[in-house]
C-alpha cells in the first residue's frame, strides 16, 4: 500500500492530485505510521476508531475503502487498488486536459 | 505374587474402572471437558504470544496456532454416541466455530438438521459458518434460512449467508435478494445485539448515495494536530480518497 501510494504521488507531483485520507488510527499508532512510512500526503483523522464521524457518515465497514474523486468532486471509482488505481487517476488526468 | 505384579495388576484395574467411569460419564461433562482443555491450551499459548515482542508476535502465532484437531475428534467420538443429547449441539457449534465448518462432516450437518433445527443456538452455529467455503456449510445454511421453526434462526441464517457473499461481485444480485428478504420479512432481526435490518437499509441508502456519478458530500473534519480540513479545499483536484488504518 504505501510504497504504491508514495510513487503514486511523486509521480503526480505538480499536477491537480492529491490522496486524502480518513484515517482510524488512535493518535500515537497514526502519528507513528506517518513518520515511519514516509506519508506526505493529508488525511482527517477520524477520531482514532473505526467507527468514527467520517467513517460512519461514509457507511464504511471495511479498510481500506478508496474512492477516486473527479477533479469537480464527483465519485468516479471504488475500490480501484494498486494498478487500477494508476489506470483511474491517468485517466481522469487525460479527461481533464481534454476539457 | 511379586509385589511388582502385585502394583501392575492394582494399575491395571485401576485403568479399567477408570475407563467405565470414562463410558458411562454424562456427554455434556464430556464435552465441557474437551472444550475446557483446548481452551486452557489455547490460554497458555496466547500468554506466550503476549509475552513476545510486538514484531515477533505475529510469525509466533501463525506457527504455533493450537489446532482443534484432536479436540474435535475426541468431540466427534462424543456426538455419535450421543447424537440427540443436547449437549451435542453444543459440541457441534464449538466445532463449527473453531474450523469455520471445515471440522464438520456430511453426518454432522444432517444431525444438525434432523434434531436441532429449531433450536435457537443454531443461529449462531450460522453465523460461525457464513465465511465457510465448504458447501455442505452452505447449503446447511440454506435449510436452515428455509426451514428452522424458529424465526430469528431463519432470520440469522439469511443474514449469515449475505454476509458470507458480500464482498463477492459475481454474488451481487443474491446479495441483494437476501438482504432485501431480510429487511422486508425480519425488520426487528437482531444478531449479536445489532439491529440489522436497520443497518443493512442504511448500508443500501449509503450505496446509492455514494454510487459512482454521485457528487461525493463534503467532508469537514480535524487534521491529527486539529486544524480544520474540508473536503471542498480540494475540489479542482483529482482525490484519492482513501479510508485507512495502519494494521
Amino acid at each position: 500500500m504505501y510504497p504504491h501510494e508514495r510513487s503514486l504521488v511523486a509521480r503526480m507531483k505538480d499536477k491537480p492530485f492529491t490522496i486524502l485520507g480518513v484515517n482510524s488510527d488512535p493518535v500515537e499508532r497514526y502519528k507513528k505510521a506517518i513518520k515511519e512510512n514516509n506519508i506526505t500526503w493529508p488525511s482527517f483523522w477520524d477520531g482514532g476508531k473505526t467507527g468514527g464521524p467520517i467513517a460512519t457518515a461514509w457507511a464504511v465497514t471495511g479498510w481500506p475503502t478508496i474512492y477516486i474523486l473527479d477533479a469537480k468532486g464527483v465519485i468516479r471509482y471504488k475500490n480501484a487498488r494498486g494498478e487500477a488505481m494508476d489506470e483511474a487517476v491517468d485517466a481522469l488526468m487525460k479527461e481533464m486536459k481534454a476539457e | 505374587m511379586k509385589v511388582r505384579d502385585i502394583l501392575l495388576t492394582f494399575t491395571l484395574a485401576l485403568g479399567t474402572s477408570l475407563a467405565q467411569v470414562g463410558t458411562k460419564a454424562d456427554p455434556g461433562k464430556k464435552i465441557q471437558a474437551i472444550i475446557a482443555g483446548h481452551q486452557k491450551t489455547m490460554n497458555e499459548f496466547m500468554e506466550k504470544v503476549r509475552a513476545l515482542p510486538r514484531d515477533k508476535q505475529r510469525d509466533f502465532y501463525q506457527s504455533g496456532y493450537p489446532k482443534p484437531d484432536e479436540a474435535v475428534s475426541a468431540l466427534s467420538a462424543v456426538i455419535d454416541a450421543n447424537p440427540k443429547d443436547p449437549a451435542t449441539l453444543d459440541a457441534l457449534a464449538w466445532i463449527a466455530a473453531s474450523t469455520r465448518g471445515n471440522g464438520l462432516d456430511a453426518k454432522d450437518f444432517a444431525n444438525l438438521e434432523k434434531n436441532f433445527l429449531d433450536h435457537e443456538k443454531i443461529g449462531e452455529v450460522a453465523l460461525t459458518l457464513a465465511y465457510s467455503q465448504n458447501a455442505e456449510a452452505q447449503s446447511f445454511l440454506t435449510t436452515v434460512s428455509e426451514k428452522s421453526k424458529s424465526k430469528t434462526v431463519r432470520g440469522t441464517a439469511l443474514y449469515a449467508r449475505a454476509v458470507g457473499i458480500e464482498r463477492d461481485k459475481s454474488k451481487a444480485g443474491e446479495y441483494d435478494a437476501l438482504t432485501r428478504k431480510i429487511i422486508a420479512d425480519y425488520p426487528d432481526l437482531e444478531v449479536r445485539n445489532r439491529k440489522v435490518a436497520v443497518a443493512l437499509k442504511a448500508k443500501k441508502e449509503a450505496h446509492v448515495k455514494f454510487a459512482i456519478g454521485k457528487e461525493a458530500p463534503e467532508i469537514i473534519g480535524k487534521d491529527v494536530d486539529g486544524n480544520e480540513m474540508k473536503l471542498s479545499d480540494y475540489k479542482g483536484k483529482i482525490v484519492v480518497l482513501d479510508f485507512w488504518g495502519d494494521w
